[in-house]
């Protein structure tokens, strides 16, 4: 603990990526900035996500210039992997947490750092020999992993398998992976149930050099440490001394024999007996290294490589695109240190730039030659040629440094970029598939690049998959459920999502609290909390909402949390309407709760459900004593939250009793005035998609390639919404695959509920999504005089489509299976074709007067609920 | 009865605008007799609008910004049957004149509802001072001058004070106010849309004219402070992206819904 009365003391700016779980190097650099402050020191965390348990504040701008207001002098802390010093600050010290160049990043350091190592192994990695300091922070929760108290010591059975980065794992040991029970990244999901695993296993298989291991032993599971890339110590760091196993501590073998295993289980309580004195010296480390960084000389301005001046002014003329003094800079750079790689990898980037790309690659081969392991120059190398439109050779370099350093995972957007534009998509969603599995700092990066695209092409099998690896993202998580309900994954796997989704929130008081009965006869204060717009059918109902609620009974409130609210039409009328608005878009949780509670909110309305702007957070803190969910999603409802739903959407006996259940479907349709056009008798059947192609999965395609095969003459026109050539290209291979001449279909972009309506003029039968809710398109059919082939739909969120038509008195177009959906399509393809008549009339019979209607009977519902009448 | 006879009078030194205006009143009153007065040298709106006045040949007169754009093709049908109810109408104005700023009064005693736009920008913003009363708010003391429509006899009765206010601002509250005082009838029309290309300005020179207003209606005003331009709770606006966006916007429901919050709440802001 620092003197109280010294008012002198530098604080802390620790550079780190987001805190995971699985990550020891992250959590190290995370729990450093933790008990630096225990410590009594002040310490930042400069990230975007943080474990809340932990007492690490994020490095703010305010915070910044507050230091420098007082001349504070930070200290930045950054892991060995990172280049320079980004924070810019006077005092640099480097925390190395593996063998430095291993994981990418700088080999060398400026003299003037103070290099802190969390190995001594890594001791002999780093040249210089004074000011060195071991820090190993304990990143292993001991409360946790341990063997105490452990009935299923002695009655160990099984094995666990950990393959870690190693894809190869399994391939090259399969009759190990036969028998053994597999650890993965993502399960188990809590360091509980890990721990449960550990400590009744005999043995876990390790391909990685992973805390994994130590939590093993700790547990008194003893681990074989398997042969891989990722447990060989690179060339270049090998010590003959040692063997060539990466984790080397008491518990851990090399071998599988009973012996080894026995004696590798002997070692267990010996490591446990180091591992605790290791935390012990923690503290003694940890006030040593304090006291040094406190002391430091400030760090060269520019710390990271100390590159000459020369090497310094010619990377600075590159990044200005000044090419011709940049290359002037570097030649001197060569002259005067002719050792130094740098140079020859920017005069390659230059030559790449200039479309010199003989030279570049005579650059590269010198500064490899200087620097073989260097795989980044190479790397970097193929960036820049694929800045430039040199796709192949960008694919070539990028290939080859992925090649020999797998783990160079910064390099793998590009490379899929590369391999995207060599027109290889299928093999670039691929690469980033599995790069995406595995922990890394730009697993991020590649997460989001891989979402893009499959949203790009509409595939919304792969998407939610891809967002749900994305859990520390919540919006991410909610936008995988929700679309999760337009596939066919069982109900119940969605339901356990949306638990899972939940579940953090429930604490923070999500159940609905009693209502307070509030003063009798004032209005009552209602918000509506509004995350996407852009669904018409949702923010329709929310304008005639606020349109028609009476005001001498509510005063309404919208929270606005659509980043694009200001751009959208009904956003922007429900602005006007709304007793008062709540922009709530880049605002934290705890300024908007406080201007909920200046408006005294009574009743607080989620209005759309699961999607990528997803606010539950703020739904679950508000002190808001009625919370109700209306969804075309209802799945909050696994979490116990009560909905707003349309009675007409709920299968017998389903209505609980917290639900709110409005007459029919509970929608508000506003449908434009359109002239319908009569059928052309001799034209080909044309079957229409016109809900969005975001709302059709895989197989929802196969099923309309099957009808259309089967169905010759006819043709089938799908809307693509706002999507574009690559959801084009990727629909049709469906239709190809059944041997589809793709000139039967016809693409179109419907949007809004008007361009809607005008493609249903082109269509004489619908096909309804398989699953989930569809939108505004199948309402938009039934107004223009067309039916469509829905299944009856077994979960709440998939029986709209069916309960529309019901609605309508349409049920013969209602199919129990996909194989009757199929062959009732099939019929409607043969002539005649059946036309019901007079669907306007029935759907404007079901809409008549509905938005004041519908309105009223809320505001009934809704009071009496409050007041605890119903 | 044959349809009256209409008059625009346009002041504009801007062909382009004069253009423009022109073309939505040919426009709009295709099919009615009218003449389109063209003032290009007026040396303040109130002498151009008097010189309109003794040039015209209409029964009623319409006194016309060159840079609105009226919406609505009913526009000439409804300001005929109101003028043989109001002797002065407007599009945006208040119940209640406080000072030398219609809208100074705020809520609830302002009304109408006016669309901006301005060159460069691709949105319409819509402005509603108030629509409690559809289609036509009675009861009105003075009027915004971006467009003003009087009966022949009312504009030759009460005329403008082109000595007094020789500029460009403050002519047209005292005119319509002047009118008030006179005993006539002065009503806002909620239900025609109109884009208006500018939103107002209160520079120095506006300060110059309020307080020659202040000067000639003191007796009148509740607050005499020339400076005071801002209304409070005076008006609630949303961008639009165009005008068929603007048209679906411009419903006497949502109208006066909005009325009725911003008449609770004025402190909302519209998503930007």
């Amino acid at each position: 603990m620092n003197d109280i009365y010294t008012s002198h003391r530098r604080p802390y700016y620790i550079y780190a990526p987001d805190y995971v779980r699985i990550s020891a190097g992250i959590k190290a650099l995370h729990l450093l900035c933790h008990y630096l402050n225990k410590m009594g020191e002040e310490a930042y965390v400069h990230t975007q996500q943080t474990n809340l348990k932990l007492r690490t504040p994020l490095l703010t701008d305010e915070v910044r210039k507050r230091h420098a207001a007082i001349d504070a002098q930070p200290i930045a802390v950054y892991p060995e992997i990172l280049h320079g010093n980004p924070l810019n600050t006077k005092h640099v010290v480097r925390y190395i947490l593996n063998h430095p160049g291993l994981l990418g990043g700088p080999k060398t350091f400026d003299d003037s750092e103070l290099l802190i190592c969390y190995h001594s192994e890594f001791q002999n990695d780093v040249s210089k020999i004074n000011n060195q300091l071991i820090l190993t922070t304990p990143t292993i929760d001991i409360t946790i992993f341990n063997n105490e108290d452990n009935g299923h010591d002695d009655k160990r059975s099984g094995y666990l398998i950990y393959p870690g980065r190693y894809s190869k794992a399994r391939e090259e040991h399969p009759d190990l992976f036969d028998k053994g029970t597999v650890i993965t990244y993502q399960w188990p999901q809590t360091h509980e149930e890990l721990a449960a695993l550990l400590r009744k296993s005999t043995a876990l298989y390790c391909f990685s050099n992973s805390a994994i291991a130590a939590e093993a032993v700790l547990c008194g599971c003893p681990v074989v440490i398997m042969t891989s890339p990722f447990t060989v110590r690179p060339k270049d760091f090998h010590d003959p001394d040692k063997i060539d196993g990466f984790v080397e501590h008491p518990g851990i073998s090399s071998g599988d024999s009973v012996a080894e295993l026995a004696l590798a289980r002997q070692n267990t309580v010996a490591f446990q007996e180091t591992h605790r004195k290791e935390r012990q010296d923690f503290v003694t480390q940890l006030a040593q290294f304090i006291k040094l960084s406190q002391e430091m000389q400030a760090s060269a301005p520019t710390a990271g490589r100390a590159p000459t001046n020369a090497v310094a002014a010619g990377i600075q003329a590159f990044n200005n695109a000044d090419n011709d003094t940049a290359a002037k800079h570097l030649s001197t750079a060569l002259a005067e240190a002719p050792e130094d790689p740098i140079p020859y990898v920017y005069l390659a980037l230059i030559s790449a730039r200039s479309n010199l790309l003989e030279e570049a690659e005579n650059f590269i081969q010198f500064a490899q030659s200087l620097a073989p392991e260097r795989h980044d120059f190479v790397a970097a190398l193929g960036e820049e040629c694929l800045k430039n439109g040199h796709n192949r050779d960008a694919l070539r370099y990028l290939q080859q440094a992925v090649d020999k350093q797998p783990d160079l995972f910064p390099a793998y957007p590009a490379l899929a970029e590369a391999l995207r534009l060599n027109d290889r998509q299928d093999q670039a969603i691929h690469l980033l598939n599995s790069a995406a599995a595995i922990p890394s700092a730009a697993q991020e990066q590649i997460l989001g690049l891989l979402l893009e695209w499959l949203a790009t092409q509409a595939n919304i099998d792969a998407i939610p998959e891809v967002c749900l690896r994305l859990r520390n993202h919540p919006g991410y998580q909610a936008l995988g459920i929700a679309l999760l309900t337009r596939t066919g994954m069982p109900p119940e796997r969605i339901r356990a999502e949306a638990r899972h989704y939940v579940q953090p929130y429930l604490a923070s008081g999500l159940t609905a609290s009693m209502p307070n009965r509030g003063k009798a006869g004032a209005p009552l204060v209602i918000a509506f909390l509004v995350s996407d717009f852009r669904r018409e059918q949702l923010s329709g109902r929310l304008e005639a909402l606020l349109q028609h609620l009476p005001p001498e009974r509510f005063i309404s409130v919208v929270l606005y949390n659509d980043p694009q609210a200001g751009e959208n039409e009904t956003a922007q009328r429900c602005s006007l309407i709304n007793d008062h608005s709540l922009i709530t878009v880049g605002r934290e949780d705890i300024d908007v709760l406080q201007a909920m509670r200046e408006l005294d909110i009574q009743i607080l309305v989620d209005m759309d459900g699961l999607g990528v702007e997803h606010r539950l957070s703020l739904f679950g803190a508000a002190d808001v004593p009625l919370k109700l969910s209306w969804s075309d999603t209802p799945l909050l409802r696994e979490a116990g939250i009560a909905c707003v739903r349309g009675a007409a959407l709920l299968n017998e006996g389903e209505a609980s009793d917290t639900d709110v259940l409005l007459p029919g479907l509970g929608e508000i349709l506003a449908l434009p005035r359109m002239e319908t056009s009569p059928r052309v008798a001799a034209a080909p059947l044309t079957f229409g998609c016109l809900s969005s192609a975001v709302h059709f999965s895989r197989d929802c395609w196969e099923s309309y390639a099957l009808i259309l095969a089967r169905a010759p003459d006819s043709r089938l026109v799908v809307n693509l919404g706002e999507l574009g050539a690559s959801a084009q290209e990727f629909i049709s291979t469906f239709f190809i695959a059944q041997g589809v001449d793709l000139l039967r279909l016809d693409f179109i972009h419907a949007t809004d509920i008007s361009s809607l309506c005008t493609a249903w003029n082109l269509v004489d039968v619908g096909l309804a999504p398989l699953h989930g809710p569809g939108d505004m398109a199948l309402p938009a059919a039934l107004w223009m005089e067309k039916c469509y082939i829905a299944l009856r739909g077994d979960s709440s969120w998939s029986r709209r489509p069916g309960a529309l038509l019901r609605q309508a008195g349409q049920d013969q177009f209602l199919a129990d299976s996909v194989e009757a959906y199929i062959a009732l399509a099939c019929d409607l393809s043969r002539p005649p074709l059946p036309q019901p008549p007079g669907l306007r009339q029935k759907l404007q019979d079901i809409e008549s007067g509905q938005a004041s209607v519908l309105t009223l009977t809320f505001a009934d519902l809704i009071e009496q609920r409050y007041r605890g009448d119903l | 009865m044959p349809a009256p006879r209409i008059s625009v009078i346009v002041c504009s030194i801007d062909a382009m605008k004069f253009a423009r205006v022109s073309e939505c009143y040919e426009r709009l009153l295709a099919d009615r007799p009218h003449e389109i007065i063209g003032i290009h040298d007026a040396t303040s709106l109130a002498e151009g609008y008097n010189r309109g006045i003794a040039h015209a040949s209409g029964d009623i007169l319409v006194f016309s910004h060159d840079d609105i754009l009226i919406l609505d093709p009913d526009f000439p049908v409804k300001i005929s049957e109101r003028l043989k109810v109001y002797d002065v109408l407007g599009f945006a104005g208040t119940d209640k004149l406080t000072n030398a700023t219609w809208f100074c009064a705020g809520q609830p005693h302002t009304y109408g509802a006016v669309s901006h736009g301005k060159p460069g920008k691709s949105h319409l913003t819509l402005d509603v001072f108030g629509v409690s009363d559809w289609p036509t708010k009675g009861g009105i003391q003075a009027i915004d001058g971006f467009c003003m429509v009087a009966t022949r006899e009312t504009a030759q009765a009460i005329g403008f004070d082109a000595a007094t206010f020789d500029g460009f601002h403050l002519y047209d509250l005292d005119f319509s106010f002047s009118a008030y005082l006179a005993g006539r009838k002065l009503g806002v029309c909620c239900d025609i849309p109109i884009i208006h290309e500018s939103s107002g300005n209160f520079a120095d020179q506006h300060r110059h004219y309020a307080e020659r207003f202040i000067d000639k209606y003191n007796d009148y005003l509740e607050n005499t402070n020339a400076g005071a331009t801002n209304g409070e709770s005076a008006w609630r606006t949303i961008r639009l992206l165009d005008h068929h966006a603007l048209l679906r916007s411009w419903q006497p429901d949502l109208l006066k819904r909005a009325t009725i919050a911003m008449r609770r709440d004025s402190r909302s802001t519209a998503p930007e």
